[in-house]
């Protein structure tokens, strides 16, 4: 999803004539903790010992990403940005810190859903239960085929998109000198 | 350096408390096994060896990260040791020299191991207190155990600082540097976390595996570091090479950066913006070099053309500034250190909020240190008459909040000299 944000938003700057070479100049203001995060959910992807603190571990990522985006609270992309990693966080974290993902979207999306063998689907996901909360914010979205990478979103993740496209745009403007 | 006495009474009631709050450590909990304290001694012990010192002064350690990870696998016990040996054992590099526990004085010894101990161990209670259990992560315990850290070891420093320069107002020096460094903290102190849920996934190696990059990273800091404060010392000799072919603004620079640096502390800027007013205020000027000497130290009034080319000095030096990649963000401070608050201010006749607060602030102390210091057209002004000056011009010239402060400090400056000469 943020791939496919990316390459949108850089095409689209090509093609409003911004200045690429901007992107160097990007500073996130404490993007470590961007990276802290990401480790962090390396971390329960590939340990598994730590399984047992899949929650903690998954509220800590999810807080040091809400964290970074905060800091960079001046920026307005990076406040969209920060409303869909809210949004995101509420449904994980009503969930035991799983993302829950509509069977219906997932079928609909193109899945095979009959492969699935438990309410499971990977590390970070779940299936839409009886006992799921807060169903509105989870995976209900479906992009299905004929688009090249279906997937299923959530409202959060259409926030978090197009605060990127926006940043990213921002970025690449070309600067006037200032007055 | 002869140390208050104020100061060793501090010193020695930290001392004792930390003695006390060790015992009490000892006997209610207990260490791991040897080699395990042994490696998390040595890894704090490197860590801290690695302080890097941040250009506002404040020195950055990841040790606090070791003492994090141990409360979390192993308890306050180890914690105390640790943070206490990260300090007794640590090298570090300062102008050629090591300096290490033998060559420190021993009341400075004395104050960070015990300070160290005390953090440590009170985060440590705390982590427990709060339903954290030795061996196992728990989110909430170990936030509130960073939250502690962060602000007992803050809290200590600044009582220190505030004994050791008598500054008035531990809450507001206090509040300062929580501030420059909570951010920090968190960062570290999510390091430790990793270390932590490392060591109890997999072992040391590990932990190992995360200490490389981050010695990396490190490195790569430092010498960011390095070529930052080299860029510095290069513009400061430019800057005085300046002075030395203006002689009437000799000193200039250094002035304008102490009243901009008052004001700034004065209306609580952020530590960001007010290191930010300390370099513009150094290289205000910096632009005059592009300005013939002969209108530059002219002894008597300029033609209206002549002072059209002194007001290009504040483009030119935003143009110079312009060009080094991290001062950058303090060229618009000197671009609009000559725009005035009513907006007749040059280069772009910007007024009130269009003009960013590190000029308004810069232009204040700039406008001051001119008036009270001689030029080649006229005497020096008194403090007294400056401070007249500076009142009536506060709402039309200059920005009038920070007007005020600044008129506050000086009468209480004013005061003080009257007082001395009694």
């Amino acid at each position: 999803m943020l791939i496919e944000t990316v390459s949108a938003s850089l095409l689209a700057s090509i093609l409003k004539k911004g200045k690429l070479s901007n992107l160097k100049n990007i500073y996130i203001r404490g993007w470590y903790f961007l990276l802290a995060a990401g480790i962090l959910q390396v971390l329960l992807l590939k340990i598994s010992f730590l399984k047992i603190y899949f929650y903690p571990v998954m509220i800590l990522s999810y807080l040091s990403i809400l964290l970074c985006l905060g800091l960079n609270y001046k920026s307005i992309p990076m406040r969209i940005v920060f409303i869909g990693t809210f949004l995101n966080f509420t449904a994980i974290a009503l969930n035991d810190g799983l993302m829950p993902v509509s069977l219906k979207g997932l079928e609909f999306a193109g899945y095979d859903v009959l492969s699935l063998t438990s309410s499971r689907i990977d590390t970070f996901h779940c299936l839409i239960t009886e006992s799921t909360r807060l169903r509105l914010l989870s995976d209900i979205i479906p992009i299905p085929e004929p688009y090249p990478f279906p997937q299923m979103l959530s409202i959060g993740d259409f926030f978090i998109m197009a605060g990127v496209f926006l940043f990213i745009m921002e970025a690449v403007k070309p600067k006037n000198a200032k007055a | 350096m002869n140390i208050p006495k104020k100061v060793l009474y501090y010193i020695l009631i930290l001392t004792l408390f930390a003695v006390a709050l060790a015992y009490f450590i000892m006997s209610h909990y207990s260490l791991p096994r040897l080699s395990a304290v042994i490696f998390w001694m040595a890894l704090a012990a490197i860590s801290e060896s690695l302080l890097i010192i941040l250009p506002n002064g404040i020195g950055l350690s990841v040790s606090f990260a070791t003492h994090l990870a141990c409360i979390i696998i192993s308890g306050p016990f180890l914690a105390v040791i640790v943070a206490a040996s990260s300090y007794t054992f640590c090298l570090v590099k300062k102008e050629k020299k090591f300096a290490h526990i033998f060559n420190t004085p021993f009341y400075k010894s004395l104050f960070n191991i015990a300070q160290l101990i005390i953090s440590a161990g009170i985060a440590g209670l705390i982590y427990l207190y709060t339903g954290g259990s030795i061996g196992e992560f728990s989110l909430v315990p170990t936030l509130l155990a960073v939250f502690s850290y962060s602000f007992i070891n803050t809290l200590l420093l600044s009582e220190l600082m505030t004994l050791l320069y008598n500054k008035k107002n531990i809450l507001s020096s206090w509040m300062n540097i929580y501030k420059g460094v909570f951010i920090n903290m968190l960062a570290v102190g999510l390091i430790g976390i990793i270390l932590a849920l490392a060591y109890m996934g997999y072992g040391p190696g590990a932990v190992i595996l995360f200490f490389g990059p981050l010695l990396l990273a490190r490195f790569s800091f430092k010498l960011y570091i390095n070529m930052r404060s080299t860029y510095l010392e290069t513009i400061q000799a430019f800057n005085k090479f300046l002075e030395a072919k203006d002689t009437y603004t000799s000193g200039h620079a250094s002035r304008v950066q102490k009243y901009a640096e008052m004001i700034a502390q004065a209306v609580n800027l952020s530590e960001e913006k007010t290191e930010r007013i300390r370099i513009a205020a150094l290289l205000h000027d910096i632009g005059k070099v592009g300005i013939s000497d002969n209108i530059l130290n002219k002894p008597f009034s300029l033609s209206a053309g002549e002072y059209a080319e002194i007001k290009r000095h504040a483009v030119i030096g935003a143009e110079i500034i312009e060009g080094v990649d991290f001062l950058k963000n303090i060229s618009t401070i000197i671009l609009q250190h000559h725009e005035r608050y009513d907006g007749k201010g040059y280069p772009f006749g910007l007024k009130e909020d269009e003009i960013s607060p590190e000029a308004a602030i810069l232009s204040i102390a700039d406008v001051y240190d001119a008036m009270t210091s001689e030029r080649p057209y006229r005497k020096a002004l008194s403090k007294e008459e400056a401070l007249v000056e500076i009142k009536k011009n506060a709402g039309t010239q200059l920005h009038p909040t920070f007007a005020k402060h600044f008129i506050e400090l000086l009468e209480k400056e004013l005061d003080k000299d009257v007082k001395n000469s009694c």
